[in-house]
């Protein structure tokens, strides 16, 4: 007679959770030692940055890849160095506009993008082969960039602006206190108006889209009023390029993320290019606003930006703009 | 014959004898002074968190109170017990005694150089061990408790998950409350399971609860857990009459009871800040925790500023930041557990009321509802007939008893609740895994069920496992399997185990680049300090970022940094910044570079590449302005 066999589960209900159990450990311990081994050694960033930096030329910009390996800004030093998540895309937009060459210097096996961003770079700027090179998990290579003839820019030239108050068109207050080291204007509020902190504009330096911005912040006021930048005298190009948004640290501040943008209006030579709005929301807004209209390239005009919000709490506009385009 | 083919499976075979005989408790203690002697041994490297910062300036100054001659004139309370008075002073107060035990008498020589004072430094180390020692107690508690419930195999596997899981570790080391609250909550937990059935325990669970609720606030949402579990477990016991109503309720009036008299008096009691004007500190005390500030956390590429915050939080975190092999064991013990129950309760029932609902299948609903019954009224040891096993005979009518679906629906409420606490929209997220990390003993001992179930099953097809002793030996070898791959994580990331990440998240660079939060309380700057001793220049002031002035202060006192260095509240007024590399600071490194003229660090503190804390040094002259690219 055949013995009962006592019920139980079945082999796979016990084969299966046990080597669900053990890929898992042998996967972490796999795994973990070749994550641990993707990272270059610090030689490798050390060999690389020295290579560069001894041809580093003006105009020049390294470029790190991923954006978060900082033995590479340890390696590199001081200098023109940017680490981006999304480099190629900031090139493809224009926004390394200040430079003629960038140097990127990689650790593909690192991720973030890394190893794909030497390609599309490729596929938008030309390549020198004579910047390739490798050492080690890191590579190295040489793009031109755009580089356009940049007639003003308005961040770097904040110290030749007048700046003002307006409400009903008619001045309201001035901000005449020049900031130490030309890096902006203090304004002194009406009679009856508190002076705040943010009554100024000035140069800055913010986190805007995951990346490190130079702007003029500028934060609107009450009631109506404007707070109007002007520069005389400035050499107009073919294209403004206005950039802006409202920073991080800024958004985490307002409770209301239905509230209404703040709106920046240009005018060219007396001539309204019209209304960029900049809404509560992250995010670097890029803009290109042909001036040809307004004024000819290679004259020298007014440029004026006013700005305005219905809310202002936290309002700290960000806005970075310059000319583009010889005459 | 059944025995050629092995030990009998039954559906739910994980269960053995209940039993918490001395050898467990001797197991536990073994297992809960090695753990102490690991801790010890591994503390000193630990960074000092803001948090800790504050328990250690908030100890220091309760130590006067101690020391003094007024203890109890509201000016005397006033003046110690107002620091950092929105946490209980329970665990504060063990820091002082610590610190005040192990520091060297005033005037002391210093300590001989490799000496053990030396080795462990002349102060944190006594603040340090009051949490150590709620470490091994919890881990004492989890063999003996898993034992009882479970059986030895699984209870070893409990505590070697649990031990070696990377964030707890660093938590098991330092003056916090987190570690000792985990393992308050679990004594809570348990005294109240066993207040079910025993009168005595009834009595003491206020004494427990009192003394949990004066480690840290999350306590309190335990006995809530416990009466729901408790209802749970009894209510369709409800019996007739008034005497038999009276039996069933009798223990948990006691319970709840004495938890809310006993235990709140203790509370009360043990803190000095709530001796005077009580009612309005208490209300205070609550408030502050019931309506929590925010943080930013980043979390998945979102920077979280304020509700809602993502549900998914703690489940994601949990799979990302625990050793893969211990996550294995855990879900495979959740899904074992948790199919028993549902099939007890509620999907018994549910199963009786769709063939109810459907109609002539009469005697299958019958069936089913009788066995649903029997899962949760009053005899639980009729589990037994089916699932239990594990209850002890005589566990009838009126008392719950250590019956299968009680317990094993205690493990489960107590794993939900605290992740289900944080996975509330409206619940500030900050902290890592620290606020959940009450459930993950219970996650632990469902590794253990799992990896015991699977030895004894697989001891049906593998003759060779049919042997009490060999069935051991495959439960501490897959212990052994679990703790091996924990154990490599965390010496990769010691003494950063905050930081962790584990290899499905890719590493720690991976966890950057899913753009996870890397850290969060200011702890890493441990590791520069060698940098800062080489290499800062004499009466260099330094900015320490998310680090406290406290915890520059510890460090100057430990002797871990020169006693030159200066603490700078403000970039502007320091010649060397630490950054607490974070995408949440990042405008603090902008900073930096602005007012020191130099975008490049000097050093960089990194985990398997994750940076961590970078370190700067001013280069140009304040005010002078370079152009950052952009």
């Amino acid at each position: 007679m055949t013995p009962a066999r006592a019920p139980g589960p079945g082999r796979l209900y016990v084969l299966v959770p046990a080597a669900f159990i053990a890929l898992m450990g042998f996967a972490s311990v796999g795994l973990g030692a070749y994550w641990a081994s993707t990272a270059p050694p610090r030689a490798d960033w050390v060999a690389a940055a020295a290579w560069v930096k001894a041809r580093l030329a003006p105009g020049d910009v390294v470029g790190v890849a991923p954006w978060w390996a900082d033995e590479a800004r340890l390696a590199l030093g001081d200098g023109p160095v940017v680490a981006l998540p999304d480099l190629a895309s900031e090139v493809a937009a224009g926004g390394l506009w200040r430079f003629k060459r960038l140097w990127l210097v990689s650790a593909p096996a690192l991720g973030s993008g890394a190893a794909g961003v030497g390609d599309r770079m490729a596929a938008l700027r030309p390549e020198r082969a004579d910047g390739a090179a490798r050492f080690g998990a890191v590579r190295v290579r040489l793009f031109e960039l755009p580089a356009p003839a940049v007639p003003f820019d308005f961040v770097a030239g904040v110290a030749a602006a007048s700046v003002r108050v307006e409400k009903d068109g008619k001045p309201w207050a001035e901000c005449a206190r020049p900031l130490a080291g030309g890096l902006g204007f203090e304004c002194t509020p009406p009679a009856g108006v508190k002076p705040v902190h943010w009554m100024k504009v000035e140069r800055d330096l913010r986190e805007m889209d995951d990346a490190p911005r130079a702007c003029l912040s500028v934060h609107p006021w009450a009631g109506g009023a404007s707070l109007v930048l002007r520069w005389a005298g400035v050499p107009i190009g073919r294209v403004l390029v206005l950039e802006g948004g409202l920073p991080l640290a800024a958004l985490r501040e307002i409770d209301k993320p239905a509230a209404r943008p703040v709106a920046l209006r240009v005018l060219v030579a007396g001539k309204d290019l019209g209304v960029v709005e900049f809404p509560v929301a992250p995010g670097w807004k890029r803009l290109r606003l042909d001036t040809t209209a307004a004024a000819a390239p290679g004259t020298t005009a007014e440029v004026t930006f006013r700005v305005a919000a219905p809310d202002i709490e936290w309002r700290f506009l960000c806005v970075a703009a310059h000319l583009e385009g010889a005459p | 014959m059944s025995a050629a083919r092995g030990p009998a499976v039954r559906a739910a075979p994980y269960l053995e004898e209940p039993s918490a005989s001395w050898r467990e408790h001797l197991v536990g203690a073994a297992l809960a002074v090695a753990f102490f002697a690991v801790l010890v041994a591994t503390q000193r490297p630990m960074g000092v968190s803001r948090d800790e910062s504050f328990y250690w300036h908030a100890a220091s100054t309760y130590e006067g109170w101690f020391a003094g001659d007024d203890h109890t004139s509201r000016a005397a309370v006033d003046r110690y017990w107002n620091e950092n008075h929105e946490h209980p002073a329970l665990m504060k107060s063990l820091f002082a005694l610590g610190a005040w035990l192990w520091r060297a008498p005033a005037g002391a020589p210093p300590p001989a150089p490799g000496s053990l004072r030396a080795r462990l430094g002349p102060e944190l180390f006594g603040m340090r061990v009051a949490t150590m020692l709620f470490a091994a107690a919890l881990a004492w508690m989890l063999y003996v408790v898993t034992a009882r419930w479970y059986g030895r195999g699984a209870a070893l596997v409990a505590v070697v998950a649990w031990t070696t899981l990377p964030r707890p570790f660093m938590h098991a080391h330092i003056a916090c409350f987190d570690y000792a609250a985990t393992a308050a909550w679990f004594a809570t937990a348990y005294a109240l399971y066993r207040a079910a059935t025993s009168r005595a325990w009834a009595a003491a669970s206020g004494v427990v609860f009192g003394f949990a609720a004066a480690v840290k606030f999350n306590v309190y949402f335990v006995p809530p857990t416990m009466f729901v579990w408790w209802l749970c477990t009894h209510f369709r016991a409800a019996p007739r009459g008034a005497r038999a109503r009276w039996a069933l309720w009798r223990l948990p009036a006691l319970t709840f009871a004495s938890v809310a008299i006993v235990g709140n008096l203790i509370f009360v009691a043990h803190w000095p800040w709530l001796w005077f004007d009580t009612v309005r500190r208490l209300g205070g005390y609550l408030g502050f925790h019931l309506g929590h500030e925010y943080y930013t956390v980043l979390y998945l590429g979102t920077m979280y500023v304020r509700p809602p915050f993502p549900v998914s939080f703690p489940f994601v975190m949990t799979f990302l930041t625990t050793p893969p092999a211990t996550l294995a064991a855990g879900l495979v013990g959740t899904g074992m557990v948790g199919a028993v129950i549902w099939r007890k309760w509620p999907g018994g029932v549910l199963a009786a009321w769709w063939a109810r609902w459907r109609g002539g299948a009469a005697a299958a609903a019958g069936d089913a509802g009788a066995e649903a019954r029997v899962a949760v009224g009053t005899d639980t040891r009729a589990g037994a007939g089916a699932d239990a096993g594990g209850a002890p005979a005589g566990a009838a009518s009126g008392g719950i008893g250590p019956g299968a679906y009680a317990r094993d629906l205690c493990v489960l409420a107590n794993l939900g609740v605290p992740i289900l606490i944080i996975a509330l929209p409206n619940t500030p997220i900050f902290g890592g895994t620290k606020h959940y990390m009450a459930a993950m003993p219970y996650f632990c001992i469902l590794a253990g069920v799992a990896v015991q179930w699977l030895v004894r099953a697989g001891a049906r097809y593998w003759p060779g496992l049919r042997a009490p002793r060999w069935r051991a030996a495959a439960v501490a070898a897959a212990a052994a399997f679990l703790a091996v791959p924990a154990v490599l994580d965390i010496a990769r990331n010691y003494p950063y185990t905050l930081s962790y990440y584990n290899a499905f998240a890719g590493g720690n660079q991976g966890a950057v680049r899913a753009d996870m939060q890397r850290h969060f309380w200011g702890y890493a700057e441990m590791g520069v300090l060698g940098w800062l001793n080489a290499h800062a220049a004499p009466g260099a002031r330094v900015f320490f970022h998310n680090a406290t002035q406290y915890a520059f202060m510890v460090y100057q006192r430990e002797g871990l940094l020169r006693a030159d260095l200066r603490f700078a509240a403000t970039i502007e007024g320091s010649d060397v910044a630490l950054y607490d590399v974070n995408k949440i600071f990042a405008e603090t490194e902008y900073r930096i570079w602005e007012v020191y003229g130099t975008n490049a660090p000097v050093e960089v503190l990194a985990v398997d590449g994750m940076p961590l804390v970078d370190v700067y040094v001013r280069g140009a002259p304040a005010g002078a302005r370079r152009d950052w690219a952009y």
